[in-house]
């Protein structure tokens, strides 16, 4: 028989309930305070440390010459990448007619935008004189300089800003038929008001969904692609350099999928903890775990082969500059960040052949947190392993992390979680239309047997 | 191991990378330093590197010299003035000896120092020595006015107390007064001296220099006295035993310019061939194509297996195969080339060297070395003479020039002691240091460009030194304070005394003039001198103890009088790239022995602690294993472990004169323990494993082609070249890493002394760095030097990288960084294959001293906190040549713009002009079948090139 | 003072029923009709005969334009100020292209959504809709089927009849 995406036992209106209770009245009041004044606190440690670093200069984090980039940047990447999945799933899953999508989309989206502002503040707060930034953007300046646009760097403002105005509409023109929802379940004046102005009045017009419908698909259709390109470019930022490790033409593809990969992973995590914590079991099923997991496995394998491919490719260059980097990452000082990249991200995956671990919450989330881990290794490997010991002995030197370097991550950890935290608090967290638009094809379908 | 693909040798640089070894456990912990990274760069650190934030009154308010007394040096070497600059001709002193330069004046402050063109020594190179020497006339720390027991006085005191001495030493002739100097070379001086002794006969002069022992002169022992002076131009074949000639030293010009005449793209019949035997490694060593390492008891083995070579003694017994060998092919180098052959040996070595020496070479037919009539101070007693005097109660009156025995003397004499046992102690120095602390009365010098005075360069030819600043503290000179010792009432002015003594020896008042412009008096050249070696039984002795320990100066500061000196502090020590430190040199084998594994941990520089005893003494230091060091020797560095000199200098490494006694200064013998605990020592060439993918191209013979790659071909039609095509050609062949361009470029370009714990964390600012090479064996391995500043590259990878244009191409092909449009993304220095780029990871400026910011070049931005720095072939120089050019209405010509590590350089490594000019220096040179560009393969078209080494194939 | 009618609501439970209720009413010549439901209703748009393609067409638009406009801001920038960055052409359209392309991406995706709002008459905060005590199912379970006063064959009394006919579970009329 066909598996559902939504077990039948539920109706329109207990969907409407489920979901928009979220918000209203809202059932894990305790956990869900005990996590913001955590994510509070990282907060915190993030002011402090950026307030040092912009006081001191960046040299409070570790970096030296050759190793000018660590953290900042390899973190730059790893949030970008862990924002990916959520417009990934949307999107694609959207335009492939996945009904499973509809009980994930929702966070997810709202994790990519988290995800994204966080990517956003690395490479500003990494610069050497981060007051200046906005001279990247092309404003008629005094001294008549405009911005460089052969540089990745360039491109990477670019592709950041759009990625967060795009993941932003998507996110917003899908939560607005739910706020309507909301705005008239709710009692309290107050949130009435809240949710009446952030629907903009929307009365479920036959007119307007068919308009909403045509735009909503437009801008699924555009994101992937938009995916696919800003992360490209991101890998561009070390592709354009010489530095062996880095020029390679795999970069784009390989980069792409990790991303992917590592947000799958961060998804599958935050859907069993709300599953959890607010009792969505009805609307998030095993079977959305399962699915979950599946495509984690495949592109996991993708990056799996990304891995293998760009090992030979350096063999294969028979440059004796990419090889060493290649002999650098398995037995350098480095060499736990490569072999720690390769063990979490793709041993305790293979678990995931089995239909019992996909099916079991406890193990696919201890799977996915080694996957976010591995890939926050790969990235740090990628860029110390090349910049430590490039092409002459005489610049090679080191680069430890130092307490800042840390503390600095650490506290974005909590500027990611207090806006999603926030979001789960007060936004209908699954899309509570589009579930029911599945519930009523499926009983459709069981009607005509 | 040798590269996978190339066709020069492979190149290693430290021990890992030859052995191949890293544990990965070690690496691990490494890793993940405790939280004590958190406090990395304190600021007082900081400030006190950079000379620490007093105001300093004086500084700010100096002038000008009286110009009716200092003249302007006329015939101005051309390019770099632009009508607000001075050159004055003067000298600074390094051991007393003149090293002549013309110091670029601005508002009335020196801020550069330049080998003086016409001085027949130098030919206008300097050693780092002399460019450091600036620093020192800024040092904030420097002594400031006169002290009585510590506590402030003024000259007026110091006279008053003066009178009742002179009176009574004029009556009993001076009985009891005993002058302690410093080596002096200065003819007004050694007249002072001459005549304060013919007007007081009961007054002695010693000598006091560290950096020749404390007893009596081996030389003057063995052939005389006379002052030895190598002409290394007429040899062809040398044999040094233990003589580092090309190491730092009041010399190291003369003879590196002698060396260079026989390398570069002289033919190999013509090639100078060097044998060096060496208890230690030195930059001698590193540049010899025979070299041996031999414990120093072995020394007078080969000098007799030589001898006996070369018909002079009999046959001996006990050497190893390898020395035999050694000495064989040494002896028949210096036969096969008479007239052209040399045999030097080192000052540490005892008079029957020195002697042997002497009648080898002239048995050899000697051109290659001189002997002239004493240059410097001839002393009527050593040091330890002064000390057997004290000791006998004679010693009524010290009175102490430039000495400093409390700090640099022998370990077996407690000169607090002795100085509490002269009534009089009067002690004259730049710092307040450790013996002004136990003298009575400390007198503050001026430093050689504060006044007046002269001085004699190694070949004796005298250059007057004449002030290019008025004196920043209340200093007085020399001259004026042994004028004081006769003289009663107001003692006169150095400028008068220094005029009045070259009174008589000038013809007149033009003769004067034509010296001030010139810097230099033409015929005083020392004349040669008559030598009488007596031949003498060479001593073999072997010390006590299971390894010897060998005692040398630091290749930086020396005997410690540059410890205070940032420039020299932060500039790598040649051969192991430490800086900041004094570490303890030892063998592979020695230390394998030891149980010290590797050399330094690979992930950081954290090395384990050492502790050398000998005689009851003992001294721990950061062990560095060290190629080439002899198995069973110990090499200690002197310098470190001061205790009274400034900030800078103070309370780093290690007192190695704590094992130094007066009879065996240079050599003895102890036991090395390891102790427990690491140190962290800072190097610039960090310690890595390396793949053997490093190589430095070598080719038979100067008009042998080195088969470089092509240039990579682009698709790009690329921009028009102007008429000007910037480009720095480097011979990697005459290159001999002594690093005065690292110091002339920090002088130059306002490079910041960044401290200790920047350097150790690989934020070192130089912008130019000299790569040191190994090849070979550990035991015994080749060495080479490649100077790396920025390539320049047509299609540079940083200006990609760079999303504000804040790194671009200047017409004239140069790669321009903009400080004031960086925004520190740093992706240029990612993206360079040459990691010549320095960043600005703090405000490494804003803090320096009033004195230091006096220092700097007003036409060098002096840069701030979060932008890139690097270097700009000198492009303030090039646009004052082009201003000038302009001026005048003519092109640029070739040679008008010196960069200034060219100019230092004493080799002529490094050569600098146009090269879209075909007749151009630089273009000539680059069209050598020697060149080659870094990394060309990756396509970047480097404007700065090489030319390859030069090994010939050994004519045995 | 009396109030205006604007309208006639039929309430409905389910999709189907709305569906044919709203063939039903179109039969009858009905033309100004409108559907309120809890989601995009399958099959609605073509029974009512909406179809808005302007929306893709706004996106097109918007993708030229950006990518456009910014390729001449790049041009414009590097002919304004030309600087020799690594010896490489002035114009280096690959490179451009890249930025290109996002800024095509901004530009598809602002237009049509903006676009999507503005024809949609939205933001109105309130709506005489509202008003009506059952409209706020329309976002909950319940499905509405409207025909505004303005229809030509607008009746008051025939067509609340007409709807009636057609079984929903409440007809209301929707006043001002």
């Amino acid at each position: 028989m066909v598996e559902r995406a939504l077990p039948l036992g539920e109706t329109l209106h207990e969907i409407s309930v489920d979901v928009g209770r979220v918000p209203l009245r809202f059932p894990a009041k305790v956990p869900w305070a005990i996590a913001m004044v955590l994510s509070l606190m990282l907060v915190g440690l993030f002011l402090v440390s950026i307030t040092y670093l912009f006081a001191r200069g960046v040299g409070v984090w570790g970096l030296n010459i050759p190793v000018n980039w660590a953290f900042a940047i390899h973190l730059y990447v790893w949030w970008l990448g862990l924002g990916h999945a959520g417009t990934l799933i949307s999107a694609m899953l959207l335009l492939m007619g996945q009904d499973w999508r509809n009980s994930l989309n929702r966070f997810a989206e709202a994790m990519t935008l988290c995800a994204v502002v966080c990517a956003g503040i690395e490479p500003i707060i990494h610069l050497g004189r981060p007051w200046f930034f906005y001279w990247m953007f092309p404003y008629p300046a005094t001294m008549g300089v405009w911005p460089q646009f052969r540089s990745p760097l360039e491109w990477d403002i670019w592709a950041v800003l759009t990625y967060l105005t795009v993941s932003f509409v998507f996110w917003y023109i899908g939560v607005v038929p739910d706020l309507a929802t909301v705005r008239d379940r709710a009692r309290k004046r107050g949130w009435r008001v809240f949710f009446g102005i952030f629907s903009l009045g929307w009365r479920g017009s036959a007119r307007h969904w068919d308009r909403w419908r045509r735009c909503y698909r437009t801008v699924a259709v555009i994101a992937v692609p938009l995916v696919v390109s800003v992360h490209s470019e991101v890998s561009l930022l070390f592709a354009s350099g010489q530095i062996p490790g880095w020029h390679s033409t795999i970069f784009p593809p390989y980069f792409v999928l990790g991303a992917a990969f590592s947000g799958f992973a961060m998804v599958a995590m935050i859907a069993i903890v709300m599953r959890h914590v607010f009792q969505l079991g009805g609307l998030v099923t095993e079977r959305h775990l399962d699915v979950l997991a599946k495509v984690l496995l495949a592109s996991g394998l993708m990056t799996a082969y990304g891995y293998v491919f760009e090992i030979w490719d350096g063999l294969y260059s028979g440059n004796v500059h990419e090889i060493a980097t290649i002999h650098d990452r398995f037995f350098g000082i480095y060499a736990w960040s490569f072999w720690g990249a390769v063990f979490f991200n793709f041993l305790p995956l293979q678990a995931l052949w089995l239909r019992s671990v996909r099916r079991n919450t406890m193990l696919l989330f201890a799977i996915a947190t080694s996957v976010v881990a591995g890939m926050w290794m790969e990235r740090y490997m990628i860029l110390t392993t090349s910049l430590y010991k490039d092409f002459l002995p005489s610049s090679f030197g080191v680069y430890h992390a130092s307490f800042w370097d840390w503390s600095t991550y650490i506290g974005m950890i909590g500027v990611f979680f207090t806006p999603f935290l926030l979001f789960v608090r007060y936004i209908p967290s699954i899309s509570i239309f589009e579930d029911k638009e599945v519930l009523a094809r499926e009983h459709e379908e069981a009607r005509r047997g | 191991m040798s590269a996978p693909n190339g066709t020069g040798r492979s190149w290693w640089q430290s021990l890992e990378e030859w052995a191949g070894s890293e544990s990965f456990a070690e690496t691990i912990k490494a890793e993940f330093p405790s939280l004590f990274e958190m406090a990395r760069v304190d600021r007082r650190e900081l400030l006190r590197v950079m000379g620490a934030s007093l105001a300093l009154a004086g500084v700010t308010g100096c002038k000008p010299a009286k110009s009716d007394d200092v003249v302007p040096f006329v015939n101005r070497p051309p390019g770099f003035e632009n009508g607000r600059t001075d050159h004055y001709a003067t000298a600074v002193l390094v051991d007393g000896f003149a090293q002549p330069v013309l110091a670029t004046c601005v508002a009335g402050r020196p801020i550069k120092l330049e080998g003086n063109p016409e001085h027949p020594a130098s030919r206008g190179a300097t050693s780092f020595l002399a460019q450091a020497a600036l620093l020192d006339l800024y040092d904030p720390d420097r002594s400031q006015s006169p002290l009585l027991r510590g506590n402030a006085a003024d000259w007026g005191d110091f006279d008053a107390q003066m009178q009742r001495w002179v009176r009574a030493w004029k009556a009993n002739g001076g009985a009891g007064l005993r002058l302690l100097i410093a080596p002096v070379t200065s003819p007004t001086l050694i007249d002072q001296i001459d005549r304060l002794k013919a007007a007081l006969p009961n007054v002695r002069v010693h000598l006091f220099d560290p950096l020749a022992g404390y007893g009596a002169d081996p030389v003057a022992q063995a052939i005389g006295t006379v002052q030895p002076l190598l002409r290394l131009e007429n040899a062809r074949a040398v044999v040094s035993l233990d003589d580092d000639f090309l190491g730092a030293g009041p010399a190291q010009v003369v003879n590196a310019a002698g060396w260079a005449k026989r390398r570069g793209d002289s033919p190999n019949a013509e090639r100078v061939r060097l044998y060096m035997a060496e208890p230690t490694p030195t930059l001698t060593g590193a540049n010899a194509q025979h070299r041996i390492g031999v414990a120093p008891s072995r020394m007078p083995l080969l000098a007799a297996a030589i001898a006996a070579e070369l018909g002079l003694g009999s046959r001996i017994s006990g050497l190893s195969p390898e020395e035999f060998g050694w000495a064989n092919a040494a002896a028949n180098a210096l036969l096969s080339s008479r007239g052209k052959a040399l045999l030097t040996v080192g000052r540490h070595s005892p008079p029957e060297l020195h002697a042997l020496a002497a009648i080898a070479n002239e048995r050899l037919g000697n051109t290659a070395v001189e002997y002239l009539e004493p240059v410097a101070l001839v002393p009527d007693g050593s040091y330890l003479d002064l000390v057997r005097d004290i000791e006998a109660g004679q010693v009524a009156a010290l009175f102490m020039l430039g000495a400093n025995p409390a700090y640099a003397g022998p370990a077996d004499v407690d000169f607090e002691a002795l100085a509490k046992r002269v009534p009089l102690t009067i002690h004259a120095g730049l710092h307040f240091d450790e013996t002004a602390a136990v003298s009575g009365w400390h007198l503050p010098l001026p430093h050689a460009l504060e006044d007046w005075s002269d001085a004699r360069s190694v070949d004796g030819v005298t250059s007057i030194i004449q002030p290019v600043i008025q004196p920043l503290y209340d200093t007085r000179s020399p001259h004026t304070l042994l004028a004081g010792f006769t003289s009663e009432g107001q003692p006169p002015d150095a400028r008068g005394i220094v005029r009045q003594y070259w009174a008589g020896k000038l013809a007149d008042e033009d003769a004067w003039n034509a010296a001030l412009k010139t810097g230099f008096i033409p015929g005083t050249e020392a004349k040669p001198a008559t030598i009488s070696p007596s031949k003498m039984p060479i001593q073999l002795a072997k010390p006590g103890g299971e390894i010897e320990i060998v005692i040398r100066p630091d290749p930086t500061i020396r005997d410690g009088s540059g410890a205070n000196n940032g420039w020299l502090q932060e500039l790598p020590k040649p051969l192991t790239k430490v800086t900041w430190d004094n570490v303890i040199a030892i063998s592979p084998a020695t230390a394998s022995k030891l149980g010290i594994g590797g050399s330094a941990e690979p992930s950081s520089n954290k090395v384990s602690m050492i502790e050398v005893e000998s005689g009851g003494r003992s001294v721990t230091g950061p062990v560095w294993i060290m190629p080439g060091q002899p198995d069973g020797v110990a090499t200690v560095y002197l310098g470190y472990g001061r205790r009274s000199v400034g900030r800078v200098g103070e309370g780093i490494g290690y007192d190695a004169y704590k094992l130094r006694t007066a009879a065996a200064p240079w050599a003895t013998g102890g036991t090395l323990l390891a102790v427990p605990g690491t140190a962290v020592v800072a190097t610039t060439q960090t310690h890595h494993r390396l793949e053997g993918n490093e190589e430095v191209p070598t080719v038979p013979s100067a008009d042998a082609r080195y088969p470089a790659p092509a240039d990579q071909q682009t698709i790009y039609p690329g921009w028009k070249q102007g008429e000007l095509a910037w480009g720095m050609v480097i011979d990697t062949d005459l290159c001999i890493g002594c690093n005065a361009c690292i110091t002339a470029c920090q002088a130059e370009n306002n490079v910041p002394v960044v401290g200790k714990k920047q350097v150790y964390e690989g934020r070192e600012m130089h912008w130019l760095r000299v790569s040191r090479l190994y090849t070979g064996a550990p035991a015994n391995p080749g060495t080479m030097f490649q100077p790396i500043p920025c390539m320049h590259c047509e299609q540079a990878p940083c200006e990609m990288g760079c999303p504000v244009h804040a790194t671009v191409h200047s017409p004239d092909g140069l790669n321009l960084m903009v400080y004031n449009r960086c925004i520190g993304t740093r992706t240029c220095s990612s993206f360079c294959p040459y990691k010549v780029r320095r960043f600005n990871w703090f405000d490494y400026t804003s803090d320096a001293a009033p004195s230091i910011e006096a220092q700097r070049n007003p036409d060098v931005t002096v840069r701030g906190r979060g932008v890139m720095e690097k270097c700009t072939y000198c492009i303030q120089r090039i646009e004052g040549a082009k201003v000038q050019a302009d001026i005048e209405g003519r092109p640029v010509r070739d040679g008008e713009v010196k960069t200034a590590c060219q100019q230092a350089c004493p080799t002529n490594a490094i050569t600098f002009g146009n090269l879209a000019d075909a007749g151009s220096a630089a273009a000539n040179r680059r069209s050598s079948p020697r060149n080659y560009s870094l990394l060309a393969e990756l396509g970047t078209r480097p404007r700065t090139t090489y030319l390859a080494r030069i090994e010939p194939e050994d004519e045995a | 003072m009396a109030e205006k009618l604007l309208g006639v609501l039929a309430e409905f439970e389910n999709q189907d029923r709305l569906l044919d209720a709203a063939k039903a009413t179109r039969k009858q010549g009905y033309r100004r009709l409108d559907a309120f439901t809890p989601y995009p209703v399958e099959g609605m748009s073509e029974v009512l005969k909406l179809h808005d393609h302007r929306i893709g067409w706004l996106s097109v638009i918007g993708g030229f334009a950006g990518f456009f406009g910014m390729l001449a801001i790049q041009l414009y920038v590097n002919a304004d100020y030309p600087l020799n960055v690594g010896n490489r052409p002035i114009l280096a359209w690959p490179a451009f292209f890249v930025v290109d392309f996002e800024i095509m991406i901004l530009g598809a995706v602002l237009t049509p959504v903006i676009g999507m709002f503005y024809l949609n008459g939205l933001p109105q905060l309130y709506h005489p809709l509202f008003a009506t005590p059952r409209f706020s199912l329309a976002s909950d379970d319940r499905f509405f089927l409207y025909v505004d006063s303005a229809d030509p064959k607008f009746d008051s009394g025939k067509t609340s009849a007409f709807l009636k006919s057609l079984k929903p579970v409440t007809v209301e009329e929707v006043l001002e």
